[in-house]
């Protein structure tokens, strides 16, 4: 475990070792550890890839006790509770729905249907939740599909797309400006205001992809831009 | 259904609190007020609590009705600030009575001021905010920067007429922080997250050039151009972004994180500007030079420490002006 300073009222704790579930559930058990000790002057817990950062409030919760607490639960994590949820979202696969799909497969030296094949046949793990409300990095998508980003990333991706760069692979929440590969839509709102919490995917969560029709996809309640 | 009309915007407006918190784990930003000292001084000028939301006004000024008698005060880069073309002191609370005229001209220096209203604006709490963030369509008047026909909706206390006894002078106006162009400003941080792991040599160029602000500053990032700083680092693992952090992307220009930025990035952080610094930074205007200096923990939380009393102290000061008189 390392320790260095996010600012005054932040730290940042990295851990060794390559992105795995494995890692992330490391990760989660001290998040929850740290948030079950500490019930207050704890303000946010992001976690990244291979990090958590904890923001506080440094007169609730001075920087150095938490330090303390921190090295205190170095290596206390040999036995995580991985308590991730197994989510399916549908997904309609198809040139129409996803504009990379036809790159993506002859990048990949596959055809249309063993890209969607491979793609809906594996599970991610949801490494971190950031670059918009409810976008959740999911990883790792199967080597012969790593494609890279767009030279030029598009002005807009419609909400629901399902998209991959390099191993990761994600559903954007809304429509927002991208240059991940989309290979489809998933018809599921992954963000939610009214939901407590408001994004579907936590990190930690394990997530599979089912093909669907298109039939399907508008009974879900998808819609196409 | 009452409130202030907006009848024109110069270059940006939006509502803004002190910002969302506890959300950053589900990638929804902070936002808030850039300066947030600045609209926590004009909300106690009107005798509202800190959190109230008030208008975060942008470089260009804004014209606005008032359709009810209230009152306000403005804060922040100092502004021509005039109602129904007659000048109005900033940093004083103001009685507007309905139908008025309300103009913030240009800024003379800096960027942002903030109007704040009695009783504060009403548009609808987003996750515990009222501030705007237009990347995320959050808050605010349905997540958006203000336009000419918005009305914004105004709490049911802004519409008590003003008793114009208590508009008494302030013995002290808030200090205008803005340094002039000629000076280089100092962006004191403190180093951490990625600075142990970026080159000796990337550690010395980002402290031993002068920078200057680029034009592309924005509630997201500020921008510094100079020499590019190379970190030695290639892509990294997605994790947290802090507000001030500064993140050195591929290009070796360091970009200041600021209150809009994206919860998570890939690029290495050096470390995090002090509070007050990133605040002057971001009352500071294009062309500006700074330079970037590493401060140690102790030095970095006497500073801190020393800023937030001086604020607490003048906050004080100006609810005695913001309250009746007993």
């Amino acid at each position: 475990m390392h320790l260095s300073y996010a600012g005054l009222s932040g730290i940042r704790l990295s851990l060794d070792g390559a992105p795995s579930p494995a890692l992330t559930a490391d990760l989660l058990e001290l998040r929850d550890r740290i948030t079950s000790i500490y019930r207050t002057g704890l303000i946010d817990c992001v976690l990244g890839y291979r990090t958590l950062t904890l923001f506080f409030d440094p007169a609730e919760l001075p920087r150095e006790t938490l330090l303390t607490t921190l090295r205190e639960l170095d290596g206390a994590t040999a036995t995580p509770q991985h308590r991730g949820r197994m989510l399916e979202l549908p997904v309609w696969y198809s040139e129409e729905s996803g504009h990379d799909l036809l790159s993506v497969a002859e990048h990949s030296g596959l055809t249309v249907e063993e890209v969607i094949d491979l793609h809906s046949s594996g599970s991610y793990n949801a490494y971190a939740t950031g670059f918009a409300p409810g976008f959740c990095y999911l990883g790792d998508i199967p080597e012969v599909l790593e494609t890279p980003r767009l030279r030029t990333p598009r002005r807009t991706v419609p909400a629901g797309s399902v998209a991959i760069a390099d191993r990761q692979t994600a559903v954007y929440p809304s429509a927002s400006p991208g240059g991940w590969r989309l290979l489809g839509l998933c018809p599921t709102p992954l963000f939610n205001l009214d939901l407590s919490p408001p994004g579907l995917i936590a990190v930690g969560d394990l997530v599979t992809f089912k093909p669907i029709s298109r039939e399907a996809f508008f009974e879900l309640g998808g819609t196409l831009v | 259904m009452t409130g202030l009309r907006v009848i024109q915007v110069g270059l940006h407006a939006t509502v803004q609190d002190l910002g969302r918190a506890g959300y950053l784990g589900y990638g929804i930003t902070n936002g808030g007020a850039v300066d947030a000292f600045a609209l926590r001084c004009a909300n106690r000028l009107v005798g509202n609590t800190d959190n109230l939301a008030g208008l975060e006004v942008v470089l260009n000024g804004i014209t606005l009705v008032a359709s009810c008698d209230l009152q306000l005060a403005l804060c922040g880069a100092p502004v021509p600030l005039q109602v129904n073309n007659e000048p109005c002191p900033m940093n004083m609370r103001v009685s507007v009575t309905a139908g008025s005229t309300v103009t913030l001209g240009r800024a003379i220096q800096g960027n942002y001021s903030y109007l704040a209203v009695k009783g504060g604006m009403s548009t609808p709490l987003v996750l515990g905010s009222r501030s705007t963030v237009i990347r995320e369509g959050l808050g605010g008047l349905n997540g958006e920067a203000l336009k000419a026909g918005d009305l914004l909706p105004l709490a049911t206390s802004a519409q008590l007429p003003g008793n114009p006894n208590r508009q008494r002078r302030q013995p002290r106006q808030v200090p205008n922080k803005t340094s002039t162009q000629a000076d280089i400003l100092q962006l004191r941080f403190l180093p951490g997250i990625h600075y142990d792991d970026v080159t000796q040599d990337s550690r010395e160029d980002l402290c031993a050039q002068v920078f200057s602000i680029s034009g592309s500053a924005n509630r997201m990032a500020i921008p510094l151009n100079g020499s590019p700083v190379d970190t030695g680092m290639t892509k990294l693992w997605s994790e947290a972004t802090c507000l001030g952090s500064i993140q050195i992307p591929p290009d070796g220009q360091p970009l200041v994180l600021m209150n809009d930025r994206q919860t998570m990035g890939g690029y290495p952080q050096v470390g995090v500007i002090i509070p007050p610094d990133r605040v002057r930074l971001s009352q500071a205007r294009a062309g500006q030079r700074v330079r970037l200096e590493a401060l140690s923990t102790a030095q970095a939380e006497q500073i801190v420490w020393l800023h937030e009393h001086y604020e607490e102290t003048h906050l004080k000061a100006l609810d005695r002006l913001g309250c009746p008189a007993p």
